[in-house]
Parts: C-alpha cells; sequence; structure tokens
C-alpha cells in the first residue's frame, strides 16, 4: 500500500465515521404511507420508486397512484430518494427533467409538511406519500417502512 | 405548421395569463449555453461553402457545427414550456425552443393535446417529437443527461418531430415498469437543417405515412428500450435552381435498442440503431457505449461511437466514422449542471465521400432547468 492509498483509505474511514454521526443524528426513520381504502398491503422499494421517479403510474393493484413529495429542501426528501430509490437529488431532477419535458409526466406535488402529506393520503384512495414513523396515525395505512 | 404553432402559441398565453397559483396551469423551462471550438482539424476548405473547416458536428439536426474559432451559436438553446389542464383528464401543451444555430429562432418542438382516460393510457395528438432513440423526445434538456449532446454517431438524422398522435400505455409488473407507445404521422421540412451538411442547395425532406412503436422496460438499476420506425420519404432538391423531386415515396425502416444500467455509482449508456434505406440508397448503422461513474457531485464518461453505412450502388461513397467522447459533469446547486466534454472524430468516410474531416473538439457547458 502506498502512502497516497494509505491516506486515501484513511480519509474514507474518516469520512464514513463522520457520515454515520451525521446520518444517526439527522436521518429518521420513515415510513411509506397509503390509504387505508388501498388494497395494497406491502409494496417493494421498487415499486415506491418506480412511482417517485416517473417510471410508473400505477399502483402494484392496478389502480391509479397519486404520489405525492415532501418539499425539497426538506429533512426526508434527501433521505428517500437516496434510501428507497438510490438516487441523489440532481439524478432524481434529471430524471424528471427527462419526462417532463417530453410529455411523459409531471413530477409528484411537493406538500408543505408531513402533516399536509398524512391528511392528503387519509383523504385521497390513490395517494402515497412518505412521513417520518413518529408522524404516522389510524388515518393511514403503512406499506413500507425504511431505516 | 400556422394552425399548430398558434396552438402552441395559446397554450403559452392562456399558461401565462393564469394566476401562478392555478393548479391547472404550469410554466416550465430549461437552457442550455454550451461553448465550443475545434482544437485540430483535418478539412481545410469550407464545407458546402457553408461551414468554416477545420470542423466538427455538434447537431447534425439542427446543422450545427463547430469550427476554430469559440462559439456559443450551435448548441446553446433556451426551451420554455407551458401545460395547461383544462379539464381532469385534458391537457394541452405548447414548448418552443430558441437556438442561435442559424440565427436567433424560435422553433415550436412540441405542442399537443393530451387526453389520459385512466392510469395506464395517455393519448396525444398534435407536434411532438419523433423518439426515433432513446434520447430524442428529450434531446434538447441537457440537464437530463451527462453528455454535452447524445452520440452523434447515432443521433445524426434529418428529421426531428412530427404531427400526429400517440397512443402510450404504462403499467407495473412485479418490480418492472412497462412504458409503450403507438404513434402515427408525417413531417415536411422545408430547406432542412441536416441536409445543409450534406448539400450545398436547399432540400425539402417530407417523411410521410410515419407508423412506429417503442417500449421502454425498467427496473431499478436497468433500462431497456426498442423501437421500430416505417415510413416513406419524399426530396426535393433546389441545385437547378427549381424545385426538382428526387426521391418520391421510398420505403425505410429504422429499428433500434437501448440499454442502460446505473448500478450504484457506476452507469453504462448504449444504443444500437439501424436506418435501413437500402431500397433506395443504403443502409446505416450506429452505435454508442458510455461508461461512466459517479463521485460526489461529479460523473466522468468514457464514449465510444461508431457510424458505418453501406451502399450496394455506390460503395465509395459511403459515410463513416468513429467518435471517442471524454467527458465530465459536475452538479452546481440544486438544477444547474457545468459539463466538459473532449470528443476525437475520426473521419472515415469515402474514399469518394468528401466529408467533414477529422476533428478534435472541447466544448463547455451550462445546463439548466426552472
Amino acid at each position: 500500500m502506498t502512502t497516497s492509498t494509505m491516506s486515501r483509505s484513511l480519509t474514507r474511514v474518516l469520512a464514513g465515521l463522520l457520515l454515520s454521526f451525521t446520518v444517526a443524528s439527522a436521518w429518521a426513520e420513515m415510513v411509506i404511507i397509503v390509504n387505508p381504502k388501498n388494497p395494497v398491503a406491502n409494496m417493494s422499494a421498487e415499486q415506491v420508486s418506480a412511482l417517485f421517479l416517473g417510471k410508473s403510474s400505477v399502483m402494484p393493484s392496478g389502480a391509479t397512484a397519486a404520489p405525492v413529495d415532501q418539499q425539497e429542501a426538506g429533512p426526508l426528501y434527501e433521505e428517500f430518494y437516496a434510501k428507497v430509490a438510490g438516487k441523489s437529488s440532481s439524478q432524481v431532477k434529471a430524471a424528471w427533467s427527462r419526462l417532463t419535458f417530453s410529455g411523459k409526466g409531471t413530477p409528484p406535488r411537493a406538500m408543505a409538511s408531513s402533516v399536509e402529506i398524512r391528511k392528503f393520503v387519509a383523504s385521497n384512495v390513490d395517494a402515497i406519500g412518505y412521513i417520518e414513523k413518529s408522524a404516522v396515525d389510524a388515518s393511514v395505512k403503512v406499506v413500507l417502512s425504511v431505516n | 405548421m400556422p394552425g399548430l404553432f398558434g396552438l402552441g402559441l395559446l397554450a403559452l398565453v392562456l399558461g401565462l395569463s393564469q394566476p401562478a397559483q392555478a393548479q391547472d396551469f404550469d410554466f416550465k423551462g430549461f437552457g442550455t449555453l454550451a461553448v465550443g471550438a475545434v482544437q485540430s482539424g483535418s478539412r481545410e476548405t469550407q464545407l458546402m461553402g457553408r461551414y468554416d473547416c477545420p470542423c466538427a458536428i455538434a447537431d447534425y439536426g439542427h446543422g450545427g457545427l463547430y469550427s476554430k474559432s469559440w462559439s456559443a451559436s450551435p448548441e446553446s438553446k433556451l426551451g420554455l414550456q407551458s401545460t395547461w389542464k383544462f379539464a381532469p383528464q385534458w391537457s394541452a401543451t405548447g414548448q418552443v425552443v430558441v437556438r442561435d444555430v442559424d440565427g436567433l429562432k424560435a422553433g415550436l418542438e412540441w405542442a399537443y393535446l393530451s387526453y389520459t382516460p385512466s392510469s395506464n393510457w395517455t393519448l396525444q395528438l398534435g407536434r411532438k417529437r419523433l423518439p426515433l432513440f432513446y434520447y430524442s423526445d428529450f434531446q434538447d434538456v441537457g440537464y437530463a443527461y451527462n453528455w454535452i449532446r447524445p452520440p452523434q454517431d447515432v443521433y445524426g438524422w434529418e428529421v426531428i418531430n412530427f404531427n400526429g398522435f400517440t397512443a402510450a400505455y404504462n403499467t407495473q409488473l412485479g418490480d418492472w415498469s412497462l412504458r409503450g407507445s403507438a404513434f402515427g404521422g408525417r413531417e415536411a421540412t422545408k430547406d432542412n437543417d441536416a441536409a445543409k451538411i450534406y448539400y450545398d442547395s436547399r432540400q425539402d425532406i417530407t417523411w410521410k405515412g410515419i407508423v412506429g412503436a417503442d417500449l421502454e422496460l425498467a427496473n431499478d438499476w436497468l433500462t431497456l428500450r426498442f423501437n421500430l420506425i416505417k415510413n416513406k420519404v419524399d426530396q426535393w432538391d433546389y441545385s437547378s435552381g427549381t424545385r426538382e423531386q428526387v426521391t418520391r415515396s421510398q420505403a425505410q425502416l429504422i429499428y433500434g435498442v437501448a440499454a442502460n444500467i446505473d448500478w450504484e455509482d457506476w452507469l453504462l449508456r448504449s444504443e444500437y440503431s439501424i436506418f435501413d434505406r437500402s431500397d433506395f440508397a443504403y443502409k446505416a448503422n450506429g452505435v454508442a457505449i458510455a461508461v461512466g461513474h459517479r463521485f460526489g457531485k461529479f460523473t466522468p464518461m468514457l464514449t465510444l461511437g461508431r457510424y458505418r453505412e453501406t451502399n450496394r450502388w455506390a460503395p465509395d461513397t459511403v459515410q463513416r466514422d468513429d467518435t471517442l467522447s471524454l467527458s465530465l459533469r459536475y452538479e452546481l446547486g440544486r438544477s444547474t449542471a457545468l459539463k466538459v466534454q473532449w470528443d476525437r472524430f475520426k473521419d472515415k468516410s469515402g474514399p469518394e465521400l468528401d466529408f467533414v474531416g477529422n476533428s478534435k473538439l472541447i466544448t463547455l457547458s451550462l445546463d439548466t432547468v426552472f
């Protein structure tokens, strides 16, 4: 191992440690929620990310999906796309730019808060959203948990 | 197309006149500021008495070439799009793109009515991009991809848009998303821009009876696209001073496949396309393969492109070329990317075809969406 690769791996370890601390403190436990009337009981990360990246506009049950998003600057946005879709926010924006300007779809509407998202999902059968686990109540159904 | 232009303009004006908070209207845009210059090249005389050389082709479809002096004209563009949702299942969309390739001009790229009878189906009628290749329908939106331009060994054709209809279907099968479409229509071009690279006189080119289909399958790391298009070509030449039809209802068949992989931070982009015009001229195939890796905000890519023609009546006048490209994308803030790209183009055409020549091209761009 040369000095440069050694210092590089050292940097990587340090960066990893630093990242794990920030992650532990900043990233909350998150759940993907749908309306209780939605027949879907569980969804995979792939199925959820397909809806939020515009690859699909239908639920696994065949029903229409109406995804609603968190604010881009909010605390959950980046975590959701990183963990569920494995994408950075610029990759998400690039994917939606393709669809928006070629008549294939429009990005999910961003709502102001988790409470608003929960209310929207509770009152719309087709809706799907993501909120902190602590913000869940009986008005919505959890189809996927993300840690 | 005054009718369609009117429709697009109407959509834009109606959109703009709506209060910004109205949910039935949205207004979006994209822009690319690209500057480039040929570092060196083998051709010393003008191409078609029009382009200064040494030169490099950056945009076949719009006839955009760089020469030795730095220029922002060949590839810079500004696009504005407005969608007006005037009923629950209906919308009208207009998209205007301003370019400076041959003087500052605004072109209506999209103007269509969209009807969504169910979550699976979308029907569209109007002016759209012809989806010849994977990147065709968002080729103008530089922010949406990592190069400065999609590989021109594949993306170099004379027709960009068409007027007609599209029926699109989408569904989810397990972890796979499926999107398919069937479309039909025609496109008539006057003084065709791509033909400016090949003819010194004006050419009018019409693709009529366009019938095609494409199918895209995607899971979280793999995207596959297949397409098939059939149509007839008419062409008129003005070299004698009068309009003379040189091609009449000749059939062509276009088909291709694209495979893209996003595996952790690795990415692969590949596309293979065949233009079969063997009934009246030639058969062409273009292939491009790119490998890249994301390092945080940086995405470097290495791309190889190759274009080959065969012509059984004039085997010595075929175009052939190879391109090697190195590109780097950097994320500059939330919706802007800075890119730099170096292309080495090897012209292997001929021996009887006096084409664009070898070149080395450097280009920088700033791409944004808003």
